[in-house]
């Protein structure tokens, strides 16, 4: 497992995916914290914090698209599934190396802050702390669906555009609200939706109904993945 | 030893293997025949772990590769008809990659180099997999299979898509290989087999339809009723020369390759063998014999034969593409 682990994770930087992933992500969280806080002239986090979730639906799909769509292409899911390796720790270990990557570049993204004191303007630290976890668990979420999209088909250019689509469903599907007349519906669609939980959390305090939701949701699209591959050994 | 027993796959309606069972000792070669789709893929895919089966069982080494697979799947290394490799790492890289997965405990550099040195890619250890040639990637394939040195070996197709000199080169690593491990691979090429293997297991529509020792069917492959002959002489002389003979039971003519020889086609009463008198006709009218061959069932025949018994339509069609193709 720690194998697929370091070769997924090492593919990021043999292949170009990695280094665009890290550079557009970094472009767009300085474009977006520039306009959130000094062109808005002010030192809260929490504009930055929901547009860069939003930005979301285009930077995973990045770092997801080739996780199991190159495998299936070049049919070394045969390998890895004909090794003593149970699929569970397959789908982990290429899941981990996602969410690594991932986590690389929202630390390199906590520099934006670093400007923001040098400026003068005050970052408590636990607002911080709060939405780096906020981003981590929303990333969890995210890259799960994408791993899940990507097990899906051969075509990478596939995989980024459902994971696509399904991240935006998934992120405003409770903007139908407006049209809805039940209110049992409109709940749950709120409830469903990822941008929901967005608040709490983007006001760095810690949530745990948030989390548990991310958490879930995180799960949920992991034992998809380990279905996928069951099935097909089933099928 | 692997233990195969009622196997059955469907994909929906389509019976993929159909109830196929066979036993293979340690230290077998054993070539898996069938025409394109006969099952042959699907059974090695069940065996390595990749498919399940719809029923029945197999077994590599007494352990169940349903309920244990992780301890089937150290029994293996496995060659699928595509050789599973990352294009973007070096041999060393991917080597070293595989050792890790397979969670072997050999010595690390030894154990590579040993593997590296027996499918011959040391000089290439360090250039990028994208860049090898196509007998190249076949043969870091089989090296990836051989990491962590499995008792039991399955190649799919090993020799598809590569020349004949590389052809030759990976039967003769096969044959070593099949010194120290349990060899089953898959062909459609029918030499290849008889180069090779110990058995020869005939798959045609997920149905086993022969499972012989190669020898055994290489007798019924010996006993010759049907020369093909090259004499010089005067066409229909010769032919209605050669009718006379007794014990010959057809002749007819082939076709003209060059001036003055014409090509025969003789064929004998069983158990009769017409060579000599043939030479004798010959001498006698002053006609020199060029070329004589037994033409006789070869394997390509026994497989057809064995295959058409199976089901009863004739296949002729197949025959002359099966003899043409490759």
């Amino acid at each position: 497992m720690l194998a697929i682990f370091k070769r997924e994770l090492r593919s990021y930087f043999t292949t170009p995916i990695g280094y665009v992933f890290l550079a557009v992500f970094m472009a767009i969280s300085g474009v977006v914290f520039a306009l959130s806080t000094y062109m808005a002239d002010t030192a809260s986090l929490s504009t930055y914090f929901t547009m860069m979730t939003v930005a979301y639906v285009l930077l995973i799909p990045i770092l997801t698209m080739k996780i199991f769509s190159d495998e299936l292409r070049s049919k070394t899911d045969q390998l890895l599934l004909t090794a003593p390796v149970s699929i569970t720790g397959v789908v982990f270990a290429k899941y981990l190396a996602a969410l690594a990557m991932y986590m690389i570049a929202v630390a390199l993204s906590m520099v934006n802050f670093l400007f923001m004191v040098f400026n003068g303007y005050t970052v408590q630290p636990g607002i911080a702390i709060g939405m780096f976890v906020g981003m981590i668990l929303i990333g969890m979420a995210c890259i799960a669906v994408g791993l899940f999209v990507s097990s899906l088909t051969e075509s990478q250019l596939v995989a980024v555009l459902v994971t696509i689509v399904v991240l935006v469903v998934m992120m405003f599907i409770n903007i139908f609200n407006q049209f809805i007349p039940f209110a049992w519906l409109r709940t749950a669609l709120s409830w469903l939706a990822i941008s929901s939980r967005y608040d709490t959390l983007a006001a760095g305090r810690f949530d745990f109904t948030a989390i548990l939701y991310y958490v879930s949701i995180a799960g949920s699209f992991l034992l998809l993945t380990i279905r996928v591959f069951e099935k097909k050994r089933w099928h | 030893m692997i233990k195969i027993e009622h196997l059955v796959k469907h994909y929906g309606k389509i019976k993929a293997v159909n109830d196929i069972s066979f036993t293979i000792e340690d230290g077998e070669i054993v070539g898996f025949l069938g025409p394109n789709g006969a099952g042959k893929s699907t059974a090695m895919n069940i065996l390595c772990g990749y498919l399940s089966s719809t029923d029945g069982s197999a077994q590599i080494n007494g352990i169940d590769i349903l309920e244990n697979p992780i301890e089937a799947k150290k029994q293996i290394g496995f060659l699928p008809e595509q050789p599973p490799l990352y294009l973007d790492m070096t041999v060393n890289e991917y080597l070293n990659f595989i050792y890790d997965l397979k969670g072997t405990n050999l010595k690390k550099d030894e154990h590579l180099a040993e593997v590296c040195r027996v499918t011959s890619i040391e000089h290439v250890r360090d250039r990028m997999i994208r860049n090898l040639s196509k007998g190249y990637k076949q043969r870091v394939g089989i090296a990836q299979a051989l990491v962590g040195n499995p008792p039991v070996l399955i190649f799919d197709e090993p020799t598809v898509g590569l020349d004949p000199k590389q052809i030759v080169e990976v039967r003769n690593l096969i044959k070593e290989l099949g010194q120290k491990h349990t060899v089953i691979l898959s062909t459609h090429i029918l030499s290849e087999v008889q180069a090779v293997c110990d058995r020869i297991i005939i798959i045609n529509k997920g149905k086993i339809v022969a499972n012989e020792k190669t020898e055994e069917i290489s007798r019924a492959v010996t006993n010759v009723s049907k020369l093909t002959v090259k004499i010089c002489g005067p066409e229909k002389n010769v032919l209605s020369a050669i009718k006379g003979i007794a014990g010959v039971s057809a002749a007819e003519m082939v076709g003209r390759q060059d001036a003055d020889s014409v090509t025969y086609i003789v064929e004998s009463q069983p158990g009769v063998d017409m060579r000599k008198p043939l030479f004798h006709m010959a001498a006698a009218n002053s006609w020199p014999i060029i070329g004589m061959e037994a033409q006789g069932l070869n394997l390509e025949d026994v497989f057809i034969t064995a295959v058409d018994e199976e089901e009863s339509r004739p296949a002729k069609k197949d025959k002359k593409n099966r003899k043409g193709g490759r």
